[in-house]
């Protein structure tokens, strides 16, 4: 029998707009590891909205753990890809997240609007997973040895360019996309939009910027490739694209007989 | 723990439209003196007036050739976003294959349009610059002016051709449907800067908009 083993790393980052006007990073993200099972959830809080930084931290935080308690009840033998169980878990998970954030905003006498959050990420076992994506960002499934055609679940923005779409939104489950992916794909990539001008070419991943990242990162361990990463996304460089807060979560699955 | 971040990886804006330019220059041997050393000089100050400005830093994009030697042209330096484009230095030897130039500047101009498309970046028209004190000695220069003009008419390229002293205008106008333009005695400060903030205005403007340059005045006379 084989059982996955997840290598893991990323970042949030505060936009070099937020460090010079001392605002925190309303970017956020959560790794969880259940068994075989990765889960990653990357939130981006609206910028306009008065808690979006703690809206992003409470609905990674809550979703990660929901998802993470859900899925260590599944046994290994039951690990097919049955997508429409991710699916429904995603969505249950989300919707615990906005009840969690609904109390948040009661407890400081505000509205769920000033926890404005987009949320995406992925669930992943052996056989692949599912994902999922409301708003702006990117989540990327790719396949390590450059087979299969990459998978990308790419940003939803409204007419309005600079609009784009909550988790904290009435109608979020109208905007929540899922995308299956098969045991092929074993990196997956999830990003807010201060990221996405690096990674993404018009529909498909930027190889210039995917192709390092991944080939470093499988190369080292956590500490060191998480400390890569910031030192990337933090060059002068990247000040000149974006002032947007920089959120990158990487996985890469192998298999670990045991 | 400090890192100096993740080797060759690019950090690139890849929802910018771009601006592709290409210089073909004249790096024959009545180049050399004056005339080539202004010219390197113009060059680099072109390399720090894109830098300097932050829009134009990341959607002018550049590539060189050089027509010299035995009727040869080589890519002195190849695509490069204006961010990390260093001036290269432009030798003077050799005879003014310019038509081989301007041929080869073609193709590379196709090559990159078919990888923004591939890509899905948006671009502007490119432009393509001749610049030469003399005239092409290559023999079939005729074909790939018409070429040139071609390309032009059916808007898939700016070509402008610059001369330098006693350069052959004659000659230069077959390159393209603009009057080419002379350059004040060795003007080529006056020239790049007029050409970096005209990139800079270009590579802002909206996709399919009309070319609206600044009159050369600064730096050359309209030859009609």
């Amino acid at each position: 029998m084989s059982i996955s083993a997840w290598k893991i790393a990323g970042v949030s980052l505060p936009g070099f707009g937020h460090l010079a006007q001392g605002i925190p990073c309303q970017d956020a993200h959560e790794i969880r590891i259940a068994g075989s099972w990765f889960i990653g959830v990357v939130a981006d809080g609206a910028g306009t909205a008065k808690f979006s930084n703690a809206g992003a931290a409470i609905a990674c935080r809550t979703l990660a753990a929901d998802l993470a308690e859900r899925l260590a009840t599944v046994s290994l033998e039951e690990e097919t890809v049955d997508t429409t169980s991710i699916r429904s878990w995603i969505e249950e998970g989300l919707s615990r997240a906005r009840a969690h954030l609904q109390a948040a905003a009661l407890a400081d006498e505000a509205r769920l609007a000033d926890f404005h959050a987009t949320v995406l990420g992925a669930v992943a076992g052996a056989h692949g997973g599912v994902l999922f994506h409301i708003g702006d960002g990117a989540a990327m499934a790719l396949d390590a040895s450059g087979n299969a055609e990459p998978i990308i679940s790419p940003p939803e923005n409204s007419e309005y360019p600079e609009i784009t779409f909550f988790l904290t939104q009435d109608n979020w489950r109208e905007h929540l996309r899922c995308t299956p992916f098969g045991a092929g794909h074993d990196v997956l990539l999830l990003m807010t939009d201060g990221v996405t001008p690096l990674a993404l070419s018009g529909a498909a991943p930027f190889d210039g910027f995917v192709t390092p990242l991944m080939r470093y990162l499988e190369a080292v361990n956590r500490e060191e490739g998480e400390a890569a990463l910031s030192a990337s996304l933090s060059k002068d460089k990247v000040r000149r694209i974006t002032q947007d807060d920089k959120t990158l979560v990487w996985a890469l699955r192998s298999a670990a007989h045991d | 723990m400090s890192s100096t971040g993740i080797p060759d990886m690019a950090l690139r804006d890849n929802t910018n439209q771009r601006l592709p330019c290409i210089l073909v220059i004249d790096g024959s041997a009545s180049m050399d003196g004056d005339p080539i050393k202004h010219l390197n000089a113009g060059l680099k100050m072109f390399e720090d007036a894109l830098k300097n400005d932050d829009i134009a830093s990341q959607r002018v994009q550049v590539l060189i050739i050089r027509c010299g030697g035995g009727d040869e042209v080589e890519i002195i330096s190849d695509w490069k976003d204006a961010m990390d484009f260093e001036a290269p230095v432009v030798a003077a030897h050799g005879r003014t294959p310019l038509g081989a130039g301007a041929t080869l500047a073609l193709a590379k101009l196709a090559e990159q349009e078919a990888r923004y498309r591939q890509h899905g970046i948006p671009s502007n028209r490119g432009w393509l610059f001749l610049l030469t004190d003399g005239e092409p000695t290559d023999t079939d220069w005729e074909q790939a002016a018409a070429a040139c003009k071609a390309a032009a008419a059916a808007n898939r390229v700016t070509v402008f051709g610059i001369g330098i002293g006693d350069a052959n205008f004659k000659k230069l106008s077959a390159f393209s449907a603009m009057s080419p333009v002379r350059l004040d005695g060795l003007n080529f400060r006056e020239f790049f800067l007029w050409l970096s903030r005209s990139a800079s205005t270009a590579s802002q403007s909206e996709l399919g908009s009309p070319l609206q340059l600044e009159r050369p005045n600064s730096w050359g006379t309209i030859q009609t």
